[in-house]
């Protein structure tokens, strides 16, 4: 981190006018202070770099606003505090890029314009950036109409606004707590961050004119408004909105809302003009995975609200719903107007006031479920609720409500169990919505006579169920069930393939390794002279150092399509719709996939392996074993970890033992 | 606690039994010296002895901060100690203690006298960039008896940059690489 923080500063003073001079502010008391020494006032007519020269803990009450028309960058250096006192508006207006480093800031007010409210520290015109900086009790701090890159800072108990980024945001590693709203943003990156106890909804996307990645970040206590709010279109066509491995927990006012930003207009009576401007917005794509809801709470829909009116659709990947509540409908998800995908999901204790505990598609919406466990779920009216839904391989099992509760045509139910659900497993279910071959407990769901699925302690059907062998192949092996399991378990069995969630008992995946002698190190750990000193990958301890990945690995931006048909050559397939694959392998800077990919390449190349593993199953693998990071280079990727990743899911699509990466190699 | 040179810990593993060339030893004992008294080293060591290897990174600031990671790929141990504090990486958290006073420097023998005992048939060469390599045999005995092939390179700077056995321990094949690097821009810190 040091290294790549002197990497940053030689950059900074770079951005900076090289005619403008060091100033160092030596008046440590107040903005205008008189006297000797150079103050606040007088650095900030000179432009450039500002530093300060003041005692640790220093507070400079400021009580101007200053216009910057050059390049600025604002040092505290760790020490210093500036304080607007509650009175001074729009502190400081950029007219060109700034950098605020390691300083605090706090006190200042939000000014009103003709043009509309304007932040109370920070207009920023130019590009900015906020570098380990703290902002607290000030009002709508930050107004950043370009690229806004914001790493390590804190964004505390202030009001309005937080953070608005106009164009494209670069935000990590930083926390906003106890702000009204702490972030508004459009394109770009929030990743590693966490917001809590922001209390009229936390982070607010729209305006997409490129994808947004929201990763690895924490949402908690959240009330007021949902915790992530994403609005369902963006400014040009094709847009996606990834929102991948966060958790959201105990948020009061639901997790994550799709938005129709032509509603919202409608509501705030918006004039006509732009709302036709609203509705001829392209629709936006919304791809989750990899989330934790826990404890949600909210109206309707408290894990996922989405109005998917104006979007090309939302698919949930490998989310896990636990213990949500909503006063209304959906306990955990909700939809309407659109299409959205649930697959390997867990649903369990999410709670209901009206219909669906579980899940409910409203009005227009087509909701389709595969490869998940719904269970545990309780409220008034059915676990799995509302109107179009799909079910393929799906356990429904356990809940205090009825398991599936219908209100229109369209439905279709297949290799599906049904279990135990109170106080029946189908409520208002025309004849013809159970098709092909399931398992039920009773005989509430139309067409299909009673059995008992036999399900073990993870909702596994036992060896000796008819449960475990009835499925339809057909149905296993096609979208969206596509051969494998809730754990990503293959589901090949020529005649016939387990109904429900599990192929089998997810033993690789619940298990834990209990001899635990010490692991050493393996032969790619050797080194010879002319590799000479490199710091370890895993650690990451010197950003930047070169690795010892072959240099022959395709780049990351290889054209997805030749990589694809590159991969399958080596037995590497995929179990998520291609269209999404292409995008993020041609996306080095949002995903992992081409960097690991290459790195692949190089580890498979030429014969690859025995049997096909899936691409997104490695992938998943390798950014979940401990200690590994998400790599967008290929330098970053460990080999070995990569090897590991493989074999792990080898394993568990082909029920196979192997230990040691040449195991499953041709 | 003091910390002493990072190549210490390996080289006095290494050595003596034996007579060398004036030259090629003085060479190596100013080099050694010469990174004992570095402000910041960084060492990646791997040593293989049978069919078990290790890997270790030690970064040392002086003075008195160490960092020790071993196979951290297979998330082995970690270890940071700064001045009389030690925290040890376990399964269920960091461990703080109060480091043994001069710990390391106690574990490590004479050098100088490793050296002088233990390299034989050393040669000495001028590379083109100013640095040198020293080639020899070497054995010496601790717990157990050791001998093989000693190459250690000496960079322009006068700083030993790269270290190899290749021999064997107790009838073992043992080999045993080292690389230094003495640029800082590191930090050792305490765990949070």
């Amino acid at each position: 981190m040091q290294i790549k923080g002197l990497v940053l500063l030689g950059l900074a003073l770079a951005a900076v006018s090289p005619a403008a001079a060091d100033a160092v502010v030596t008046a440590c008391t107040n903005d205008k202070q008189t006297g000797a020494g150079t103050n606040l006032a007088q650095a900030l007519a000179a432009g450039g770099v500002i530093f300060f020269n003041c005692p640790a803990g220093t507070v400079i009450r400021v009580s101007d606003r200053y216009d910057l028309p050059g390049p600025v960058r604002i040092d505290g250096g760790g020490a210093v505090t500036l304080d607007g006192g509650g009175s001074v508006r729009t502190f400081l207006t950029a007219r060109q890029n700034i950098i605020l480093r390691r300083i605090t800031l706090r006190g200042f007010a939000r000014s009103h314009s003709q043009l509309g409210d304007l932040p109370g520290v920070l207009l920023a015109f130019g590009d900015a950036e906020l570098d380990e900086i703290n902002i607290g009790g000030s009002d709508g701090p930050f107004k950043l109409l370009k690229k806004g890159t914001v790493s390590g800072s804190s964004f505390i108990g202030n009001t309005g606004v937080a953070l608005d980024v106009g164009g494209e945001a670069r935000i990590t590693n930083s926390r906003f707590v106890g702000n009204e709203e702490a972030l508004f943003m459009g394109e770009g990156l929030l990743r590693s961050c966490s917001f809590q106890d922001n209390t009229k909804g936390a982070v607010r996307i729209s305006g997409l004119d490129r994808p947004v990645e929201v990763s690895h970040s924490t949402f908690t206590g959240t009330r007021g408004g949902a915790a992530l709010a994403l609005a369902s279109q963006a400014r040009q066509a094709g847009i996606a909105a990834n929102v991948r491995a966060n958790l959201f927990k105990d948020n009061a006012a639901g997790a994550v809302q799709v938005f129709d930003s032509v509603a919202e207009g409608r509501r705030f009576n918006l004039p006509a003009a732009t709302m036709n401007a609203l509705m001829q917005l392209p629709p936006a794509r919304f791809a989750l995975s990899y989330n934790r809801f826990n404890g949600n709470r909210g109206d309707r829909g408290a894990a996922i609200n989405a109005d998917l009116t104006r979007a090309t659709g939302l698919v949930s990947t490998g989310d896990i719903f636990t213990d949500n509540a909503a006063t209304g409908e959906a306990g955990g998800v909700f939809a309407t107007g659109g299409s959205l995908a649930l697959a390997h999901a867990v649903l369990r204790g999410n709670r209901a006031g009206g219909r669906g505990a579980a899940i409910t598609a409203g009005p227009a919406a087509r909701i389709s479920v595969s490869n998940s466990l719904v269970i545990g779920n309780a409220g008034s009216d059915g676990a799995v609720a509302g109107g179009v839904i799909t079910l393929a391989n799906v356990t429904v099992a356990g809940n205090g409500v009825a398991g599936l509760s219908l209100d229109a045509a369209g439905s279709r139910v297949v290799n599906a169990v049904f279990a135990h659900n109170q106080p029946a497993n189908c409520v208002r279910v025309a004849a013809g919505v159970f098709q092909g071959r399931n398992s039920v407990s009773d005989a509430s769901c139309p067409g299909v006579l009673p059995s008992e699925a036999s399900l073990d302690a993870f909702y596994v059907p036992e060896p000796s169920s008819t449960a475990a062998r009835d499925g339809d192949p057909a149905v296993c092996g096609s979208a969206p069930v596509g051969g494998v399991d809730l754990t990503f378990q293959a589901r090949r069995h020529p005649i016939g393939c387990a109904l429900g969630a599990f192929e089998r008992p997810p033993v690789a995946k619940l298990s834990t390794r209990t001899d635990r002698r010490e692991a050493h190190a393996d032969p790619t750990d050797d080194f010879t002279e002319r590799d000479g000193y490199r710091p370890p990958l895993v650690t990451g301890t010197a950003p930047g150092t070169p690795s010892p990945t072959p240099s022959t690995s395709p780049t990351p931006d290889q054209p997805p399509a030749d990589t694809l048909a590159a991969l399958r050559g080596l037995n590497v397939d995929f179990s998520v719709p291609e269209r999404d694959l292409r995008e993020w392998l041609a996306n080095s800077e949002f995903t992992p996939y081409p960097s690991i990919t290459a790195v692949l390449f190089s580890l498979l190349r030429p014969k690859g392996l025995r049997q096909p593993v899936f691409l997104d199953v490695i992938v998943w693998n390798y950014e979940h074993a401990p200690g590994a990071r998400s790599p967008r280079a290929v330098r970053d990727v460990d080999p070995d970890l990569l090897k590991t990743a493989i074999v792990e899911g080898y394993n568990t699509r082909h029920g196979a033992v192997a230990s040691a990466f040449a195991e499953v190699m041709r | 606690m003091r910390v002493r040179s990072a190549a210490i810990a390996l080289l006095a593993a290494l050595c003596p039994l034996g007579v060398v060339g004036a030259a090629p030893l003085d060479s190596l004992l100013a080099a050694i010296a010469a990174e004992e008294a570095a402000p910041a080293v960084r060492v990646r060591l791997f040593i293989k002895r049978g069919d078990v290897a290790d890997v270790y990174y030690i970064d040392r600031i002086r003075p008195g901060r160490l960092r020790v990671l071993k196979n951290p790929r297979q998330n082995g141990l970690e270890m940071i100690v700064i001045e009389d504090r030690q925290w040890l990486r376990t399964a269920s958290g960091w461990k703080s203690a109060p480091a043994p006073a001069d710990a390391i420097s106690q574990a490590a023998p004479s050098l100088a006298a490793l050296l002088k005992n233990g390299l034989s048939s050393a040669d000495e060469r001028v590379e083109q960039d100013g640095g040198r390599v020293i080639e020899g045999e070497i054995s010496w005995s601790a717990s157990t008896t050791c001998k093989g092939k000693l190459r250690v390179r000496i960079g322009p700077s006068a700083r030993p940059t790269f270290l190899n056995f290749d021999g064997e321990c107790a009838s073992k094949p043992t080999v045993f690489r080292q690389a230094m690097s003495y640029e800082s821009g590191f930090v050792i810190d305490p765990p949070n």
